[in-house]
């Protein structure tokens, strides 16, 4: 449990729990954006829960779960029973989290959610469409045939390294042949991986080009620095990568911020991804080429639509209950007495400077609050 | 060219898998542009890494002591892996024994230091954009106190520590 008064310091918090996993969290708090973040242990469905609990604990209203579907899950079932869901919350993952399991999951859950993520492909984009057309052609007899045969060599067969997963866990081959990829536009490790490919592809032509070869003479480093300055467009858009790390610049990718919304009455509802924006580094968020029902009929998409289904984000300031709570924990400080912490040459220690700030921030809280 | 394809497949993830069949397939062959040169014949093996440290070093050494076509040359490049967790010690060991690697889902920063993985490139960019834009729409939104539960691993580790700087 973390300390009585880790909200007001939480620059010098660093709680470890009994599990030396978690022991990652701590706060941190600057003026601009306090951040609370709690670790979890990737599958641990008691460190997730926790992590639920510790966030709860610091009174958070806004944030995100970096995680993988099954942990997410565990995250949001606990912060559902902590009521952490629904109205007056805002909660974010990222790509690690597929929309199959935001789909699965309780309407209470998913109204409102957003996902963000590097996209990958972009519908519209040349090379991305003819990529789309040859995926689709997969779900014909032939081709489906064809790619179950290889599926089943490359899934099936005896590469698997490690015996304890195996190799084809989860994978449904009956799916291929079906509608499956009608069904299933490429996602964004569909995209990213053909572009991994198409990269070491081109950069093989480099290397050989320059005389490089693949058999005892084979140079890695040649081979490397070939493949890492190869420019094309593909399905990703015009793929490049930094000099200084060999990572894709961010400059030549795709942001986007899927939104969820679910209709219907309770029990029945039906939850549909849109895309409330995109991102880029040069010109940052873009709202208006998002595909979001357009409720007010002004002809244009409403944007993102949150949990209470309004098209604001909810506060993530303290209610009046708390405010008072720090009245209570320390009564010398009360909210009348908050220009008294500003101008007292007393109260000059970083301590009573980051107390100031809190107290302004909830003062604030209180009086939107009262105005409410 | 021998290329090893790292991931771990479920059914979620099934497209990863399923988008190489068109370019590569076993023995696909990619033409170059000058048609001084021979094709580029692409020879693909998958190996589960069970997006873990643990599997991922077993399916390095696996696709490593495989002679694929019967021939003895080695492994010349990687496709992925997936995760973080998995790529960093396979990255690893590909800067020591100089095997080029190129992930499409490793997301984390601390794969862009080129001293360990100096072999390691992606395709997708790493974790400092997006949480740099994850940072400007928070901000956007007038918010001032955000939680962040995340996986204690490379990826969710990475992610956060960039989320913290660019909220500062």
């Amino acid at each position: 449990m973390p300390p009585l008064f880790t909200p007001l310091h939480p620059l010098f918090t660093h709680v470890c729990g009994s599990h030396p996993h978690t022991c990652a969290f701590h706060s941190e708090f600057d003026p601009s954006i306090q951040v609370v973040t709690s670790g979890f242990v990737g599958g641990n469905q008691a460190s997730a829960e926790n992590s639920a609990v510790v966030l709860n604990s610091q009174d958070i209203r806004v944030g995100f779960v970096v995680a993988f579907d099954a942990t997410f899950g565990y995250f949001m079932d606990k912060a559902e029973e902590l009521g952490m869901v629904g109205p007056g919350y805002f909660w974010i993952t990222g790509d690690g989290v597929g929309s199959a399991k935001i789909q699965g999951s309780n309407a209470k859950q998913s109204n409102g959610i957003g996902k963000m993520l590097s996209l990958g492909g972009v519908p519209g984009a040349t090379v991305y469409d003819q990529f789309k057309a040859d995926w689709d052609l997969f779900d014909s007899s032939a081709a489906g045939t064809a790619l179950k045969t290889y599926a089943e060599a490359m899934w099936l067969d005896p590469h698997t390294a490690d015996a304890s997963h195996a190799a084809a866990e989860g994978t449904d081959l009956s799916l291929i042949g079906s509608t499956f990829f009608a069904d299933n536009a490429p996602d964004d490790v569909a995209t990213y991986a053909y572009d991994a490919v198409m990269q070491h592809g081109i950069g093989a032509c480099a290397y050989k080009a320059a005389g490089g070869a693949f058999d005892t003479a084979f140079d890695g480093s040649a081979f490397y620095a070939a493949t890492a300055a190869v420019e094309f467009t593909s399905i990703t858009g015009s793929v490049r990568f930094l000099d200084t790390t060999g990572s894709r610049d961010p400059a030549s990718s795709n942001f986007i911020l899927y939104n969820w919304q679910c209709e219907g009455a309770e029990g029945l509802e039906t939850c549909t991804q849109y895309t409330a924006g995109s991102w880029t580094m040069a010109g940052g968020w873009d709202y208006s080429g998002g595909n979001t029902p357009d409720v007010d009929t002004d002809g244009t998409p409403d944007g993102f639509r949150f949990s209470d289904n309004t098209l604001t984000s909810p506060s993530d300031s303290p209610s009046e209950i708390e405010v008072l709570k720090i009245g209570f924990l320390h009564p010398f400080y009360t909210l009348d007495g908050t220009d008294y912490i500003y101008s007292s040459s007393g109260h000059n220690n970083m301590v009573g400077s980051l107390m100031a700030l809190q107290v302004r921030t909830r003062e604030r809280s209180y009086k939107q609050t009262r105005c409410n | 060219m021998k290329l090893m394809y790292g991931t771990h497949v479920h059914v979620t993830r099934v497209h990863g898998t399923l988008s190489l069949r068109p370019l590569c397939e076993t023995h696909a062959c990619t033409p170059c542009a000058s048609t001084s040169l021979a094709h580029t014949c692409l020879y693909v093996r998958r190996y589960d890494t069970g997006s873990n440290s643990k599997g991922s070093i077993m399916a390095y050494r696996a696709a490593r002591a495989d002679n694929f076509d019967g021939t003895d040359y080695s492994l010349h490049s990687i496709i992925g892996a997936a995760r973080s967790d998995a790529s960093k010690p396979m990255a690893t060991l590909g800067a020591i024994d100089g095997v080029p690697q190129s992930s499409y889902w490793s997301t984390s920063d601390g794969l862009d230091d080129t001293g360990v993985y100096s072999y390691f490139s992606r395709t997708i960019p790493a974790d400092s954009a997006v949480a740099k834009a994850a940072a400007e729409l928070v901000k956007s939104q007038g918010h001032t106190k955000v939680g962040i539960a995340h996986v204690d691993d490379p990826y969710g580790s990475s992610w956060k520590d960039a989320f913290v700087k660019y909220c500062r």
